[in-house]
């Protein structure tokens, strides 16, 4: 029986961001296990050379048109204007770049 | 009542569609503190898409849902209406904007009476998971009402609404339809947007509809299919109308586990096909075995992606707040795809999925469609497999299989078992082939002259 330990549930809490209460380590380690050792049953197939199946209509790179879509804001006022928060700097530095990239 | 008898009785005067709206909202103020169906009735709007039902009515013009009134599962964004997805983490969050669905039932002239329960980001086969406490079967409040769509089921049934929307990952529309006894539509994945709809695992996610009759469940469908630009996996598609359409039989939907009473009503309503003149054909899926531990992989795996924004930065409440199953299924779909567990797991499941489909590929070479139960027992006891998760899990054998080949499938009601409990089956056929099952059910309801009846 594929057995998670309890090391393994505070693993995978971990990566998943979740913060368990002892209770709730113990509870799970025994409930995961179980589902575990139930799919564990998989391996047991001969799948051959078949291909992995990740989606079933077959399309790909699906792209719509680049095109300004007004009925895609989200605002009923279309975009919305706000106080800038970056200044223009005038001294000799940026006026050095500038001239630079003329 | 029906579409087309609410659309009659409307364009009569034998009732307004204020009227209307006042008859459901009377039913959802008596009932639904004991069943637990609505989570947020939209009165105001209802009344005032009422109003607009009614200039519309005056002014002449038809639309294939004026006056329908409609539920949708806690899951469909809807503009300025709290959408919680049955989960804590989402008590106060109130959309910007609304689904596609929504969009395309509004232009059609469809009354929104509000938003219902289901279990937990849609994670369960009961409505026991809906953090907002589960919702009761109206045809016996002891039992469960199926899920996860379990308010949307509900609603119908109970006659708080005339249809409901709802999703279907694993069987979370065709279960509750058949607790419930009505007619409930899991479409071919890309056959619906889902644009605006909580994801919960996006290679298997599709929008369904629930009604009293296959005709109403057809109208929502024409309604709301199609390409909408948000949706890239959607795409359109012309029905092909097919005159003659043979039925198959698969033995391993028949075996150990199946409760008598359903399979005794599957045997009656084959022997209505037969006497029909429809061709049945005996065959065999050698994969079903494999559907729901495939499933309880691929779909954890995609629920931990998909839930993985819920961060309390964004959207409402932080991850402590989930539920115990939503817990549970962010660990599992973590597991599999971690590091020396991927291809063990994941990638393997992957590769069985494909197993099945080439199953269900050559099953259709045979048949047109499939008749199968939809659950191995009417609806169960609540809190009878809550405490244990993979007992609840093994329930979606028959349903889960549909979504792993994407196509579609149509629970109907046919009777009810001796406690009084509604019966059903369920007939999955080819991607895209959503009108044969139409016409088929259509078959069976014809010749046993069903009458569609409400709980309450």
């Amino acid at each position: 029986m594929a057995k998670l330990t309890k090391k393994d549930v505070l693993h995978v809490a971990k990566l998943a961001k979740l913060t368990l209460t002892e209770k709730e380590i113990d509870k799970f380690t025994d409930q995961l296990s179980k589902v575990i050792d139930y799919v564990s049953e998989l391996q047991k197939v001969d799948v051959g050379a078949v291909e992995p199946t990740g989606q079933t209509t077959g399309l790909i790179n699906v792209f719509r048109k680049d095109e300004i879509d007004t009925g895609n804001y989200l605002t009923d006022e279309g975009p919305f204007e706000v106080e800038a928060i970056l200044k223009e700097r005038s001294d000799p530095t940026t006026q050095k770049l500038r001239g630079a990239s003329k | 009542m029906t579409i087309k008898e609410t659309q009659e009785g409307l364009l009569k005067k034998d009732f307004s569609a204020v009227e209307l709206v006042d008859a459901y909202l009377q039913k959802i103020n008596k009932y639904n503190k004991d069943l637990n169906v609505f989570l947020t009735v939209t009165e105001e709007e209802a009344y005032s898409k009422a109003k607009e039902v009614e200039k519309v009515l005056d002014s002449k013009v038809t639309k294939p849902l004026l006056g329908v009134t409609v539920a949708y599962k806690d899951l469909y964004l809807t503009k300025g209406v709290r959408t919680t997805a049955g989960s804590k983490v989402l008590e106060s969050y109130i959309p910007a904007y609304s689904a596609t669905v929504v969009k395309k039932l509004e232009e059609a002239g469809a009354i929104k009476l509000g938003k219902v329960n289901c279990d937990a980001w849609a994670h369960g086969a009961s409505g026991e998971n809906s953090d907002f406490g589960s919702t009761q079967n109206p045809w016996n409040k002891n039992y469960v009402s199926g899920g996860s769509s379990s308010g949307s089921a509900a609603s119908v049934a109970s006659g708080m609404s005339l249809v409901a929307m709802g999703t279907d990952t694993g069987g979370s529309v065709r279960q509750p339809a058949n607790f419930c006894g009505i007619v409930g539509l899991k479409p071919t994945y890309g056959a619906i947007s889902r644009f605006g709809v909580v994801s919960m695992a996006s290679s298997l996610d599709t929008i369904g509809s629930f009604g009293h009759t296959i005709d109403d469940v057809e109208t929502v469908f024409d309604v709301v299919r199609g390409e909408d630009g948000f949706d890239s996996t959607v795409k359109n598609f012309t029905p092909k109308k097919r005159t003659k359409l043979r039925l198959g039989i698969a033995k391993e939907y028949f075996m150990q586990g199946l409760d008598k009473e359903v399979e005794d009503s599957i045997e009656e309503v084959i022997k209505v096909y037969k006497s029909l003149g429809i061709e049945i054909t005996s065959l065999s899926l050698p994969h079903t075995k494999y559907a729901v531990p495939v499933y309880y992989i691929i779909q954890p795996a995609e629920v931990s992606s998909n839930l993985g924004r819920y961060d309390g930065i964004r959207y409402g409440k932080d991850r402590n707040t989930f539920g115990d199953e939503a817990k549970r299924r962010i660990m599992l779909g973590t597991y599999v795809l971690s590091a020396g567990y991927y291809d063990a797991y994941y990638l393997q499941a992957q590769k069985v999925r494909s197993k099945l489909i080439e199953d269900f590929d050559r099953a259709f070479e045979q048949v047109d469609a499939l008749i199968s139960p939809v659950s191995p027992t009417p609806a169960f006891k609540i809190g009878e497999k809550s405490s244990d998760p993979l007992k609840m899990y093994l329930a979606d054998i028959y349903t889960a299989g549909a979504n792993l080949a994407g196509i579609p499938g149509l629970a109907v009601p046919s009777s009810f078992s001796k406690r009084g409990l509604p019966l059903g089956f369920q007939l999955l056929g080819p991607r895209f082939s959503e009108y044969d099952l139409f016409e088929l059910g259509k078959k069976y309801h014809k010749a046993v002259d069903y009458k569609p009846k409400v709980a309450l």
